[in-house]
């Protein structure tokens, strides 16, 4: 039994309500596509077992093991970063059990240490799911090196989650509680994007741009260099002995260098987000009741999102997510005829523009704060539904409109695109309508709580692509195949509203 | 004299649970009902049917004869509803929810605004009219979710809990606004779990077990029932409920 009290005590604790917090609603799919993934891991890796075998039994490691290690540190250093963000702010602002501990007789080093702990724990167990299936592969393959991983991705964790409660403190001092919240949770999402950026950069420019020297890189890990020895965090993938030792001990001497500094001012931190008076707005501010319904409800609407940074960082970063992908289908259309503004148009607005409005419209629908109230209001809830909807496409519509003008402007044919990123969004908003679930806003991009139906989710993504496919066929003037493509249309519409009216609603209004 | 609401036969079944077993009941205008009961005897389910939030498996609720399943836009413009959290929206100041509160019920912008006003400031919120209401404490929330069903002076309001989180000086001035609002003509129909406040300021009360009603009436009308003459309307009530319980 384990002793009340003490930090493995409240570290159980931790890693319990951590794992009580995961949607075991689909645990057969979770499970099967886990299964499907180990195994093509342990296809791939069996596959370039004899490549690894020969390249780690050299005396010096190959610049392709130094790219590889190097890549993996810096994405790995990342990843955990990021999910350490992540969970620090569960651990300090979310999970609201603060409160409970720190009026107990547990010292405050030992609470703020389980959280920093709980916080590496559940990064390193996050990637257990991958260094696993690699170690074990490893040992039967004879590569007893790889069993680096393990000391690697613990000092990864614990540099990483030390790091990210620094952060997050510190950004509690600078900003106040709950201003700091929402600067982390954005900075939570730019680092993920600016990854997901980094690793599309090689295709952006067609390998046009070589970002690391690998030789030169190589020559820093040789052992004659007297600096080789910063690079211990890498080396320890390799299992080297020292490079290990180097390794642990530096990450749990940061990690308990930042209980020692940091216990305080957590208590500090985490006092002022309940006990702190928030800033008063000008209260002379006057409010002038709206005589329009539809102004009203939109006006609410608008409101709501534009007062929420986290919701319209979160919008315009998921944007920055299709990026690259408008660009390679731009890249791919050089050589054709139709290549130009109207094909960019097009891409862009029915790319970016359709997600926009599915996004704007789930924050409108889904994160309706007081469904009770619309729906016991004598208020007509079809036509609140479609006041909502507008809410939602007119910022997406106003954000394309200077693409249409500068269409109109130079001449350019304007109406193909227009219509088809007209009904784009249109459709793809009221897909997302019939794909809605109550969600509270703060859980709106959080994938854990997500109820949406992969079948009508499907339908969106394939509606999207359809219509943008069809803008091109209309481009090109193949009328056949235009009539076949608007078919295609009909029968996803179709297949959605089906489904939406086999499941029902779940909004309440 | 009017009939402010009127459940007939109304049924609601979760499951296998039974949460509101035929319930047939008649509150007439100008009343301030309390329906009480222990935890789970069916109160809320029955309120938010009466609101329209949850349909009724079998029966109706009708509010000054207008049907809330056969005519609800009729209906939910008689009626106001006060859940025991408060419905509001975190990043909306004050006077911009009364203003969308307002508009749902299509009271005019003139007329809303000036009583929003009064509103705030008979509730203590008028300082705070500048602030989110995300920034507000429970008892704050409660009071500006309370000036939310008054804004548009329904004949009936039917609140949940409405005294949870208010402090004693907040209470008071809730207990006295539904007391006048209830001496102006109108209805009011709570629950709550405070003996007193039901003993103090209801004309009748209902008790709820297991999704029924097991006793109906004035406070001397419940004694009789009970046979706890002189009796609280506490005893009266842990009398009908665990007698019921044990039955």
């Amino acid at each position: 039994m384990m002793k009340v009290g003490t930090l493995p005590w409240l570290l159980r604790h931790d890693l319990l309500l951590w794992w009580r917090g995961f949607n075991r609603k689909n645990t057969t799919l979770i499970v099967i596509s886990f299964g499907l993934l180990l195994a093509s891991l342990f296809f791939l890796l069996w596959l370039a077992l004899d490549n690894i075998r020969s390249a780690l039994s050299q005396t010096t490691i190959p610049s392709e093991a130094v790219a590889i290690a190097v890549l993996l540190w810096v994405i790995g250093f990342f990843l955990a970063f990021t999910q350490a963000m992540g969970h620090s702010l569960v651990a300090l602002f979310e999970r609201g059990d603060l409160d409970l501990l720190v009026s107990s007789p547990i010292e405050s080093e030992i609470i703020f240490a389980s959280r920093l702990l709980g916080v590496a724990l559940k990064v390193f167990l996050s990637s257990c799911w991958l260094i696993v299936p690699i170690s074990l592969l490893a040992i039967l393959g004879g590569i007893p090196q790889l069993l680096g991983l393990y000391p690697f991705s613990i000092g990864l964790s614990l540099i990483a989650a030390s790091l990210a409660i620094l952060l997050t403190l510190g950004l509690v001092n600078l900003l106040g509680a709950k201003r700091a919240r929402i600067f982390a949770q954005i900075l939570t999402t730019l680092l993920s994007v600016l990854l997901f950026l980094a690793f599309q950069l090689p295709s952006l420019t067609r390998g046009n741009i070589q970002i690391i020297n690998w030789q030169y890189l190589q020559a820093w890990f040789e052992p004659e260099n007297p600096l080789s020895f910063i690079w211990f965090p890498v080396k320890a993938l390799f299992f080297d002995p020292l490079a290990v030792l180097l390794t642990l001990l530096i990450s749990s001497a940061i990690a308990w260098l930042t209980i020692q500094l940091l216990h305080r001012s957590f208590m500090a931190g985490t006092q002022q987000s309940v006990t702190q008076k928030h800033q008063r707005l000008s209260s002379k501010e006057q409010t002038s009741f709206t005589t329009s319904f539809n102004r009203l409800v939109l006006n609410k609407e608008w409101r709501l999102i534009w007062r929420n940074p986290y919701l319209i960082s979160n919008v315009f970063m998921q944007l920055l997510f299709l990026i690259p992908a408008v660009i390679v289908v731009l890249q791919g259309n050089t050589s054709r005829a139709v290549a130009g503004l109207p094909a960019f148009a097009i891409v862009s607005s029915v790319g970016i523009g359709g997600s926009l409005a599915m996004s704007l419209t789930r924050i409108c629908v889904s994160g309706e704060e007081a469904s009770d109230l619309l729906k016991s209001s004598p208020a007509n809830s079809a036509k609140l539904r479609s006041l909502k909807l507008l809410a939602a496409f007119i910022p997406v519509w106003l954000l394309f409109s200077p693409l249409f003008i500068i269409l109109i402007v130079k001449g350019e044919n304007w109406l193909i695109p227009l219509i088809i990123f007209l009904a784009a969004t249109t459709c793809a908003a009221i897909l997302r309508l019939w794909n809605s679930h109550p969600i509270s806003l703060t859980d709106m991009f959080n994938r854990r709580n997500n109820q949406d139906n992969v079948l009508l989710t499907m339908m969106e993504v394939l509606l999207l692509l359809m219509w943008g496919w069809l803008g091109f066929t209309l481009l090109h003037g193949n009328n056949i195949l235009v009539l076949i493509q608007l078919g295609v249309i009909g029968l996803i519409i179709a297949i959605a509203y089906g489904r939406s009216r086999q499941l029902g609603t779940s909004l309440g209004f | 004299m009017k009939i402010a609401l009127q459940l007939t036969s109304l049924n609601k079944r979760y499951d296998s649970h039974q949460a509101v077993n035929s319930l047939s009941l008649e509150v007439p205008e100008g009343y301030l009902y309390a329906l009480l009961g222990p935890n789970g005897a069916g109160k809320t389910t029955t309120l938010r049917m009466v609101a329209g939030l949850l349909k009724p498996d079998s029966g109706d609720a009708a509010i000054f004869g207008q049907s809330i399943t056969r005519s609800p836009s009729a209906a939910k413009k008689l009626l106001a509803y006060l859940p025991d959290e408060p419905l509001l929206y975190s990043k909306l100041r004050p006077m911009e929810y009364l203003d969308f509160v307002a508009g749902l019920w299509g009271i005019p912008a003139v007329k809303a605004e000036s009583y929003a006003q009064e509103l705030l400031q008979k509730l203590n919120l008028w300082d705070v009219r500048g602030d989110f209401s995300e920034t507000f404490s429970r008892g704050m929330k409660q009071k500006l979710s309370l000036a939310g069903a008054f804004i548009h002076q329904p004949k009936l309001i039917i609140l949940d809990e409405p005294l949870t989180g208010l402090d004693a000086a907040a209470a008071r001035l809730v207990k006295n606004m539904l007391t006048d609002y209830v001496q102006e003509g109108n209805t009011v129909i709570l629950t709550t779990h405070i003996m007193e406040i039901a003993e103090r300021m209801a004309q009748r009360i209902g008790i709820l077990n297991h999704g029924q009603l097991i006793a109906e009436g004035s406070l001397d009308e419940l004694r009789t029932q009970s046979g706890e003459l002189g009796g609280t309307l506490e005893t009266v009530f842990l009398d009908l409920t665990q007698d019921k319980d044990i039955a």
